[in-house]
């Protein structure tokens, strides 16, 4: 894989500057912008990867780019970073052509994850009918899993958050990403409802297989993948 | 309430139209009255003329047609002009025998059925010029065995009684129109001193008196009904602006710790050098404290947009029973965990206008709570229960329940979230 092209429109200089320095460390290359004139302008004249868009910003606002992006055609995948948490703020943001919508304050984990989930979307594999992580197998036309050659019982719920899983393998999944994609919620728990469902799932399908699959990321969320 | 803005009110708007309708009723009445004295009097005049005529006709009948002469010509004499009785007695061939009328008037008019007629009398039939004009009198005539006639007429001055009688009426009537003014005015004024009082309570709470109650008459009538329900809204505003008090208190002391925390462990670390994984804790600890922040704060935006009422989100057709199953179906683990039952009972399909994240995270404060606070062994219900109208969404817990001075905050709390277009919401903990 090549290196990740990002374009960063982000008015607040400290917060951009924090965040591009995440990104870099996490093998991206990133270029800011920090009014949506300049933005707009570089976006129409380079090639990226992936838009981080703030959504208020001087000049023009990040959903109007957005806007003027789709409106000429431009599919590139945008993420938008706003204060702006309500509901209806949330909808607003997806109309206007936003792929993903990440409310401030954000932990940079829950956004590298989202932002990873989005250039993979961007890119779409074959469409495969089975899935494969290590010894596991997850048959998408007979919806049988099995592990290590034994068949693994799950429950529907439990079989599309696996499936989840094996398409994300070897990325960080966040809770709140598992809510929004495996339950169609976006709402915030205050207890650890997913944590449980991922422990019943995590029996089903690491415990008595020797080498588990399923991780834990402290502070991000999960990660299936051969290696921790 | 001085007089000119008294004119400017619905009050006196009302007294008008009471005055008006209960004079019209009035009038009616009276006319009645009127109409019921002149059939009276008619009936008298009548009565009083056939008994004279029937006197006459026995003293014809006990001593012939000399004696009836005698009666007539007493009576004419007697009663001539000053009372209006008017005699007159004819032989066969019209000849006047006696009487105080000069002649038998024209022979179409009168009849001798026996019953009282009003027939014309020309100005020369009435002696002394009774009246100026032609007469049109009550008379009453007799044929009697010898072919003589008699004709009785009264000129009884009824007119006069009747319009003694209207002139009373009027007066009256006059009287009437006063007392329902004074009665409208008064009933208007009354109505406006209570309005006042309402309206002076609202202005002492505009002015920041919360407390404020309008008083209750304790009459019972609609003021007071409308008293107490202006009453219990202040009631519940009240009730819901001290428990934001309180949510705003309780976010203070959860917001301040740890930023406290965070602050003085960074400001520790500091203070020497120390090795790397000592910083790694540290830092690990502020990120989680961080968290802890992110989750307290966007709780009390939560809180604050749903008291507030300010879920302006587009509602879409929501399927109430799918919800319920679903969330049911995520929190079951939860409550499995925690050695809780969690049992969800949500049969009939129930498509509502709603707003599906809102409701879902209203459902997942109701039962993280429920699994927080219920000792195991504890079940917890998730019901859709739909009413006439109303749809209850009930969420119960065997826990210990909720302190009497915080439900109304929650359910207030609820309520908001849940914005059923033209329907109810109800939830329990």
């Amino acid at each position: 894989m090549t290196t990740m092209h990002i374009l960063l429109i982000e008015d607040d200089g400290d917060a951009a500057a924090c965040l591009s320095k995440g990104l870099v460390e996490s093998g991206y290359n990133v270029d800011h912008a920090d009014n949506g004139y300049d933005g707009l302008h570089m976006a129409l004249t380079s090639r990226y990867d992936v838009l981080v868009v703030d959504r208020m910003l001087p000049g023009r606002d990040g959903l109007s780019i957005i806007a003027m992006l789709r409106a000429g055609g431009d599919a590139t995948p945008a993420l938008v970073l706003s204060a702006l948490g309500e509901v209806d703020d949330r909808v607003a943001g997806l109309k206007a052509g936003g792929d993903d919508y990440v409310v401030k304050p954000y932990a940079f984990s829950e956004l590298l994850a989202r932002l990873e989930a989005l250039v993979r979307r961007a890119h779409p594999q074959v469409e495969k009918t089975r899935l494969e992580a290590a010894d596991m197998v997850l048959d998408l036309q007979t919806h049988r899993v099995t592990r290590a050659g034994k068949r693994v019982h799950l429950q529907p719920r439990e079989y599309r958050l696996l499936e989840f899983f094996l398409r994300h393998q070897g990325h960080v999944v966040t809770r709140t990403m598992l809510l929004e994609q495996v339950w169609d919620y976006s709402f915030d728990p205050q207890t650890n409802v997913i944590d449980v469902h991922i422990s019943r799932l995590r029996n089903k399908i690491d415990k008595g297989f020797g080498r588990p699959l399923l991780h834990t990321v402290r502070g991000a969320g999960y990660k299936l993948s051969e290696t921790p | 309430m001085k007089l000119p803005s008294l004119l400017r009110t619905s009050a006196l708007r009302l007294a008008l139209q009471y005055t008006f309708w209960y004079t019209l009723a009035v009038g009616v009445m009276l006319a009645a009255l009127f109409w019921s004295s002149n059939r009276y009097v008619d009936a008298q005049l009548e009565a009083d003329i056939e008994q004279e005529l029937s006197s006459l006709a026995q003293a014809f009948h006990s001593g012939g047609s000399g004696r009836l002469i005698e009666a007539v010509s007493a009576r004419a004499e007697q009663n001539a002009l000053d009372e209006g009785r008017f005699y007159l007695l004819v032989t066969a061939e019209d000849r006047p025998l006696t009487g105080n009328l000069t002649k038998w008037p024209a022979e179409a008019s009168v009849s001798f059925d026996g019953d009282v007629h009003n027939i014309w009398l020309d100005e020369n039939i009435l002696p002394g010029k009774l009246y100026s004009d032609d007469a049109y009198l009550p008379a009453i005539a007799r044929e009697f065995a010898d072919g003589s006639r008699l004709l009785l007429v009264r000129a009884v001055e009824q007119d006069n009684i009747l319009r003694e009688i209207s002139e009373y009426l009027l007066e009256s009537l006059a009287a009437v129109v006063f007392i329902a003014l004074l009665m409208g005015v008064t009933m208007g004024r009354a109505i406006l001193r209570r309005m006042d009082t309402i309206s002076s309570t609202a202005s002492e709470i505009m002015a920041g008196d919360l407390s404020q109650r309008v008083p209750v008459s304790g009459r019972n009538d609609e003021f007071d009904a409308l008293a107490q329900r202006l009453n219990n809204m202040l009631e519940r505003i009240e009730g819901v602006l001290a428990g934001m008090r309180e949510v705003t208190d309780n976010v203070a002391h959860d917001l301040r710790s740890p930023i406290t925390r965070i602050r003085n462990r960074m400001e520790v670390t500091l203070l020497e050098r120390r090795d790397e994984k000592e910083y790694r804790d540290v830092m690990e600890q502020t990120i989680k404290d961080a968290d802890t922040m992110v989750r307290t704060f966007n709780a009390i935006l939560q809180t604050a947009q749903a008291n507030a009422g300010a879920i302006r989100a587009e509602l879409l057709p929501v399927d109430l029973s799918k919800l319920v199953r679903e969330m049911g179906e995520l929190y079951v683990p939860v409550a499995e965990e925690a050695g809780l039952t969690l049992r969800i009972e949500s049969w009939a399909p129930m498509t509502l206008p709603a707003h599906r994240d809102l409701l879902a995270q209203a459902i997942g404060n109701l039962l993280d709570n429920a699994v927080k606070y219920t000792p195991r062994g504890g079940i917890l219900y998730l019901e859709l229960n739909a009413g006439d109208g109303t749809v209850d969404l009930v969420v119960e817990d065997s826990g210990p329940g909720i302190p009497e001075k915080n439900a109304i905050v929650s359910h207030s709390d609820l309520s908001a979230w849940i914005p059923f277009a033209g329907r109810k919401a109800m939830a329990w903990v």
